[in-house]
């Protein structure tokens, strides 16, 4: 928001050069018989900051790709300031003078901040020691504060962010790609960004934001380009446009006004801004409101979880959920939120503390035993936690019941029943896949997590436990998960979301609590979120008030 | 430096058919088999020996002649359940390359049992000489596995090196303890009557133990695919941290697994002292560890295959020193040959990948 005022229009920057800096056309790309990209074209004004938007599946990452030369297209040209591009691999790119910092950051982590720019770059001209002064110029020159000597795995995640763009920089880019880069940044870093964004593109440099909030799409870009079913549908000026304007162009046929979760899905409506009362009313009216007095189905006291690496990622957290509440955990990657998540999940040991569900103590059971009380869990990483990638979506389906009577009989597994029971669930949780018997790995992360959904509520869960179930996913499926959560509300679950995600949060879940540190820093009720509060706590920054 | 991170589709590809799908996991094993006789006819050729007379006789042994086919059928025996020991811990990602130690160890304790109640009656000495076959096997295997489960030592390592242990376990009991120095080579006495399975058919005949192999088999299949056992082995095989998550406990799977390989080791030495030796002998293991690798990996670690694999290559092993004998070609020629399979194969599968990535 408070940025929009300073993306004025910037075309007096395009006068010096006449040559657009990117053309691309008539770009096709298949993947066997599904066409990602058909006839897409996209071009670029130097110094523009030019939002690429649509939903998962509309093919922007995947024509971003192509460019990047990740992917080669099957028809189609590129024109780089003017010229035939032949972009074979990335190194083309990059000596074209093209950059991207992928979602997922890809950097080593053992590795210094100089020396994760520097690798792959030709030659080593004049050492490391002038390569950690440029990056200090560029640093200060950019606002992108960052020290050079530090190793890569002790910064945070938007610091690692930032030495991505550096990295690009240093490069000497003059087309940065950046996709989904607001994802893990708390509102302070997104702005601190946005700041950045403006230095850059002022010096000549054109960026592309992929992105699908609005909000954050309104308040950067200068024009915004809406892809849909594998092309551009059409390039708006952002003066020219307004959210909700902007939102029906990439959701089409979703009528936006009637869904606020969709709405709140795409960034719509910013954290406390309209979710108190009115518009959360009908949802909260909806549901048993958990009584303050009643017992928790879900009570965690004093819990310390060690990480991987045996060092305490949850240092004593305390949390109450009651039946049908929805406790939502906010806070940036790696503040122990997966640790967290897999305690409550039974699958991560319990150094200390207590985690009873309905009344029994649960730590240092066998994970099976977590399961058996009732604990679901769809974990953040879908395709390394959730499924067997290679096993069939029958056998994933029936993974964790393989013992239930169910589908037991003489002793041994009956498949039979395992198949009916495969088909009526891929049919109820509307999986789309070839067969029951296709390998799971190959469906598209939409339905994988349908999947992994329709495996949790197979097990009628009393305590779900979700980690930014809808990352990646389509307005559909995140649609689809939003009101699988509202379903398990209303059966009197106990539910604990954590994700990264504010928006997400604010709509779903009626108690907020912010773990920084391994520890929970704050709490907030419906109502009240505060999302400049919030990123406070999330960036550490002790309440002082 | 940075890999390239490849987006999937959002919808998924359609299934191809039955037929397809069929035609195109058969033909890298045809291929496979073609060229690894090519390229070994061409080595033979080269030697100065004639390549298809060489071929002929390595095929025709086993069914010209009753005594080839009972010995193709007794080499089956211990190729299956070695096979089999190396195939199940793999399906949790686990490596038991102590096949032949746990084969040794077995014979010794079958034919220890055998030797020592050598007086008591077949009903009683039989099962209990098996039983002392596995038990040694699962000893064996179960050392590795409790240092794995408990300490995280390298199942590779271990299983390698109580190989070299249980060499002098058997000289031992060869040289010292029981030892016969009528027999000639390093060997215990004979066991007694009761301890020697029966032969079935013949003469020559194949002893009994071929169909304890065969229910072995046959009881992995259905355990491997029908129980909820197996699918748990199958799981964390797959995919071990979704298979935790979803309360399989990986780790005790994979301990569970090993020492079931090593049991199968075991009754495999049992069945060689019962059924064909009647004794434990220095160097009886022959090259059946190598061998059981080979065949559990050329049937990429399904059971339904490994029987069958093991029967092909125990047609190959059979041929090779009559074709040594008639033809002149040097035996070893056969394990080149199997050699050349495998390679063959595993290279098929770099191939298909990158043409699968091609179509991509």
């Amino acid at each position: 928001m408070s940025r929009s005022e300073a993306a004025g229009p910037r075309e007096g920057l395009a006068a010096g050069r006449s040559e657009r800096p990117l053309v691309m056309s008539g770009v096709s790309k298949s993947f066997g018989s599904v066409h990602a990209l058909t006839d897409a074209d996209f071009e670029l004004v130097p110094g523009e900051v030019h939002g690429l938007v649509g939903g998962n599946g509309a093919g922007k990452t995947t024509l971003m790709n192509v460019l990047y030369g990740l992917y080669r297209p099957d028809a189609g040209e590129i024109r780089v300031d003017g010229r035939d591009a032949h972009i074979r691999s990335p190194r083309d790119a990059i000596d074209l003078g093209i950059g991207m910092v992928h979602q997922h950051l890809l950097q080593v982590s053992s590795y210094s901040v100089v020396e994760n720019v520097v690798v792959g770059t030709s030659g080593r001209s004049g050492g490391l020691r002038n390569a950690a002064r440029r990056i200090e110029e560029l640093s200060e020159r950019f606002g992108l504060a960052v020290d050079p000597r530090a190793r890569t795995d002790r910064l945070s995640v938007g610091a690692r962010q930032r030495v991505e763009i550096l990295k690009v920089l240093y490069r000497g880019a003059r087309i940065l790609i950046l996709d989904e880069p607001t994802t893990n940044l708390t509102p302070q870093e997104v702005d601190d960004l946005f700041a950045s964004l403006r230095v850059i593109v002022a010096a000549g440099t054109s960026v592309v934001f992929i992105s699908h909030k609005v909000r954050e799409v309104l308040a950067i870009c200068d024009r915004i380009s809406v892809m849909r079913d594998g092309h551009r549908l059409t390039t708006v000026q952002r003066s020219a446009t307004d959210a909700t304007g902007l939102a029906s162009l990439m959701v089409g046929e979703l009528a936006v006004e009637q869904s606020s979760d969709v709405a709140a899905a795409l960034g719509l409506v910013a954290v406390g801004e309209v979710v108190p009362e009115d518009t959360a009313a009908p949802a909260a009216a909806a549901s048993p409101q958990p009584a303050g007095g009643t017992a928790a189905r879900l009570a965690v006291s004093d819990l310390v979880v060690h990480n991987d690496q045996g060092v305490p990622a949850v240092r004593g957290v305390d949390l109450r959920v009651g039946a049908g509440e929805v406790l939502g955990v906010a806070g940036v990657a790696g503040n122990g939120q997966v640790e967290l998540a897999e305690a409550l999940a039974g699958a991560r040991a319990v150094h200390a503390g207590h985690v009873e569900v309905d009344g029994t103590d649960l730590a240092g059971a066998q994970t099976r035993t977590w399961l058996a009380a009732g604990v679901a869990y769809v974990p953040e990483d879908r395709h390394r936690d959730g499924i067997l990638g290679a096993a069939s979506v029958t056998d994933n389906l029936l993974l964790g019941s393989q013992r239930s009577p169910a589908f037991r009989r003489a002793g041994l597994v009956d498949w039979r029943r395992v198949r009916e029971h495969s088909r009526t669930t891929i049919e109820r949780y509307a999986i789309k896949t070839p067969s029951s018997e296709a390998p799971a790995g190959n469906l598209s992360g939409g339905n994988i997590q349908r999947l992994v959904l329709a495996r949790a509520f197979g097990r009628e869960p009393s305590v779900l436990v979700l980690q930014n179930p809808t990352r990646g996913l389509d307005l559909r499926s995140t649609q689809f998960v939003y009101d699988r959560v509202h379903e398990a509300r209303d059966r009197g679950c106990a539910v604990v979301l954590i994700s990264e995600d504010l928006d997400e949060l604010s709509l779903l879940a009626d108690r907020l609590v912010v773990l920084y540190s391994g520890e929970v820093v704050g709490e907030s009720s419906r109502g009240n979120y505060d999302a400049y509060a919030l990123g406070r706590l999330m960036a550490g920054v002790r309440e002082t008030a | 430096m940075s890999a390239p991170v490849l987006i999937e589709p959002d919808t998924a590809p359609a299934a191809p058919s039955r037929t397809v799908r069929l035609v195109r996991n058969l033909l890298p094993y045809i291929l496979a088999l073609v060229l690894a006789f090519v390229v070994a006819g061409i080595v033979i050729a080269v030697l100065g020996y004639d390549p298809v007379e060489a071929f002929r006789t390595i095929f025709s042994t086993s069914f010209r002649t009753g005594f080839g086919f009972t010995e193709t059928l007794t080499k089956w025996v211990p190729l299956t359940l070695l096979a089999l020991g190396f195939t199940i811990p793999l399906a949790v990602g686990k490596f038991n390359i102590g096949g032949e130690g746990q084969l040794i160890v077995g014979a010794t304790a079958a034919a220890g049992v055998g030797i020592v109640y050598a007086d008591l009656p077949a009903v009683v000495l039989m099962p209990l000489v098996l039983l002392a076959g596995v038990l040694a096997g699962v000893v064996w295997a179960g050392i590795a596995a409790f240092l794995m489960g408990r300490f995280g030592v390298n199942e590779i390592l271990s299983t390698v090196l109580l190989n070299f242990v249980s060499f002098q376990v058997l000289d031992y009991a060869a040289t010292e303890l029981w030892s016969d120095p009528a027999a000639g080579v390093a060997a215990t006495r004979g066991v007694g009557e009761g301890a020697e399975l029966p032969t079935l058919g013949g003469p020559p005949g194949v002893h009994a133990g071929i169909l304890l192999a065969g229910v072995v088999a046959l009881a992995t299949i259905v355990v491997t695919r029908r129980t909820a056992a197996g699918f748990e082995l199958r799981a964390a095989g797959t995919n071990p941290r979704a298979a935790a998550i979803n309360g399989i406990r990986v780790e005790r799977v994979a301990v569970i697994a090993l020492i079931v390989g090593g049991a199968l080791g075991g009754l495999a030495g049992a069945l060689e002292v019962a059924g064909v030796h009647g004794r434990a002998i220095e160097g009886m293991q022959s090259n059946f560890l190598l061998l059981g690798i080979i065949i559990g990996l050329i049937a990429r670690g399904s059971a339904l295959w490994v029987p069958v694999v093991a029967f092909g290559i125990a047609i190959l092993e059979v041929g090779a020193s009559s074709m040594q004998r008639t033809v002149g070609v040097p035996a070893e020629m056969v394990l080149i040959i199997e050699a050349l399979i495998l390679i063959f194969l595993l290279l098929s599968d770099v191939i298909a990948g990158r043409l699968a990535r091609r179509v991509a």
